[in-house]
């Protein structure tokens, strides 16, 4: 079996799937940052600002896995069977693993936007909540990465079950970070909606946010100890 | 990228087991411990009305922490949790943060190196290769070859034996504090559920009640995922700064990312694993 | 690579099975705790005078919600050790 195909199916897989979740973000934000032009278009220069920050937090997760797909394409020089399942799983793992948070993270873009077509006033404390809560929606796709870039480093053992563990441990991780990225995403939505409304809560809204946050991440832990735990010990 | 997987390890016997230490992780465990120490010393040896710079840090933190523990806790139970609580933020923060410091005695040691170098010739030798890398590679004979032995900063939390320690320590805090509290059967009753009786010697039952069994793998899997939590985030941010700065050849982008891995997520992560830790302790309390 | 016998692809399939059911029992319950959280947030920004009631209730339906994810914890982990181990 030629490894090369494996290497360019892994790349083609992580950006191929890793661009999905981003561009639906983006373009949530965008029709937001429409929407609030609409109401305040006295306040274009500020919603334009904030639509292009959110917008690129939101693109972290794709170009995590237009870092992976390079590395797959121009950084790996391992051959045979067992190298090249690693390099397919690794494609695996950070594909799905950025649908979730790249999704996610156009949530609380759309909801900061939204909140500024409410009262444009609140943009300084609205584009705050907004970094915070999109940076800790990207945790999933930063385990995402992780767990890829491990299976890309690992030189496993040759053997059949060895082989299928690794591909369980790359959808283990793959899957298990779309629930957490959207839900991520939802928390740190109707946090800024709620900062939106009343900015003058802001820090005890940001704490629970980020409460919330760590935990909707739980399952997301999870899966990273299954993935680590195939990977590794099995 | 050849970073990853070194590690400098000590091997030793005790009673028949293999023991190995991760000699880095210790050395970084208490550099955090004495930082921590000296400064929190030198900031309350003279307690001033009007703070200085050192005193207002510890107080702002302390005030930060003493609110969200009263908060969850209640004023009455939570006022002997603060010492604790303050103690896990401030090392967790510090051994985040401790990664984004610079390789000072290797930098050191080069300067002294090329000095020498320049008056001597005896200090090393240049490797040039290609046209751009040029390399300085000390020679090991001078006295102050010892610069050059000491590991980079590390975040102890990278290692998942410190994290697992902290949930652990957490874990135990939780429960000895809810036995105190309600008693060893009151204890064992909170694990029951409630559709099978367990009042009384119902409780007796508890082999054939599932819910037992449920409520027990949730308190394990909650150590588990508290621990790995802290650990995914640490081990993941430095993954991605290693390979990334490899990529792009070390030029600008790395700052960037060792600003958001190294100092925002460093004080994220301190913040969610003490709130947990308060929140585990308030709802077995 | 030797010929594979039946013990061993029945454990090839275990270890797959238990990467995927941890995969997609991950799924549910990360959004359902979002959707627990978002609301907390809402109400804090309502009523903020309520928030240790409102946070305390949000971490145990967040616990609750949580459960079939320790499910697959419990599966995967069976799946690898007892059937695959």
């Amino acid at each position: 079996m030629d490894t090369m195909i494996f290497v360019v199916l892994g790349a083609g897989l992580s950006i191929g799937l890793g661009a999905i979740g981003s561009a639906i973000g983006e373009g949530y934000i965008a029709m937001n940052a429409i929407q609030a032009l609409g109401r305040q278009p006295g306040a274009s220069q500020k919603i334009l600002r904030l639509m292009i920050i959110g917008q690129a937090i939101t693109e972290t997760a794709a170009i995590f896995a237009l870092v992976m797909a390079l590395v797959l394409l121009f950084g790996t020089d391992g051959s045979g069977t067992m190298k090249a399942v690693t390099y397919l799983s690794a494609g695996i793992a950070i594909g799905f693993g950025t649908i979730g948070s790249g999704f996610g993270a156009g949530l609380p873009g759309g909801s900061a936007l939204k909140g500024m077509g409410r009262n444009p006033e609140n943009s300084d404390v609205l584009t705050v909540q907004m970094i915070i809560g999109q940076a800790v929606t990207q945790t999933s796709t930063i385990f995402a990465l992780t767990v890829s870039l491990i299976l890309v480093t690992l030189t496993p053992e040759d053997s059949y079950v060895k082989m299928f563990a690794i591909l369980g441990g790359a959808f283990a991780m793959g899957f298990g970070a779309i629930g957490p990225g959207i839900g991520d995403g939802i928390v740190a939505k109707n946090a800024n909606e709620a900062v939106g409304r009343s900015p003058k809560h802001m820090g005890l809204l940001t704490r629970t946010m980020i409460i919330g946050q760590a935990i909707t991440e739980t399952t997301d832990i999870y899966s990273l100890v299954v993935a680590l735990i195939l990977i590794f010990v099995v | 990228m050849d970073k990853i997987g070194k590690l400098s390890t000590i091997t030793f016997e005790l009673f028949g087991q293999v023991i190995t230490l991760n000699s880095t992780m210790i050395l970084m465990t208490y550099i955090v411990i004495a930082f921590l120490a000296i400064s929190a010393y030198l900031a309350t040896r003279k307690l001033k009305q009007i703070p200085s710079t050192g005193q207002n840090m510890f107080e702002i933190i302390y005030e930060f922490i003493e609110e969200i523990t009263l908060g969850t806790l209640g004023n009455k139970d939570g006022k002997s949790f603060v010492p604790f609580i303050f103690t896990i933020f401030v090392f967790v923060l510090a051994a985040n943060w401790i990664g984004i410091l610079p390789h000072i005695t290797n930098f050191f040691g080069f300067i002294i190196a090329i000095i020498h170098q320049l008056f001597t010739g005896e200090a090393g030798q240049w490797v040039v290769d290609g046209i751009t890398k040029t390399t300085f590679i000390p020679s090991q004979n001078t006295f102050y070859y010892f610069l050059f032995k000491f590991p980079e900063f590390q975040e102890p939390t990278r290692s998942i034996n410190t994290d697992l320690a902290l949930g652990i320590l957490v874990f135990i805090i939780v429960h000895v504090n809810s036995i105190k509290k309600h008693g060893l059967l009151e204890y064992f009753r909170s694990y029951m559920g409630d559709i099978v009786p367990s009042k009384g010697w119902w409780i007796l039952l508890f082999p054939i009640n599932p819910f037992f069994y449920l409520n027990v793998i949730s308190e394990v899997s909650s150590v588990v995922s508290h621990s790995f939590r802290l650990f995914g985030n640490i081990f993941g941010g430095f993954m991605i700064l290693v390979i990334v700065s490899s990529l792009v050849k070390h030029f600008l982008i790395p700052v960037g990312l060792l600003a958001f891995f190294g100092i925002f997520a460093g004080i994220v992560q301190a913040f969610v694993f003490t709130m947990l830790a308060v929140t585990y302790i308030g709802q077995k309390n | 690579m030797e010929l594979v016998t039946g013990e061993q692809f029945v454990k090839a399939l275990a270890l797959l099975a238990a990467g995927i059911a941890m995969g997609f029992g991950a799924v549910g319950p990360g959004i359902g705790e979002g959707f627990v959280g978002g609301k907390a947030c809402e109400a804090i920004g309502k009523r903020p005078d309520e928030q240790a009631l409102i946070t305390k209730t949000m971490i145990i339906g967040q616990a609750i919600s949580e459960t079939t994810g320790i499910y697959a914890l419990v599966v995967a982990l069976i799946l690898i050790f007892v059937v695959g181990g």
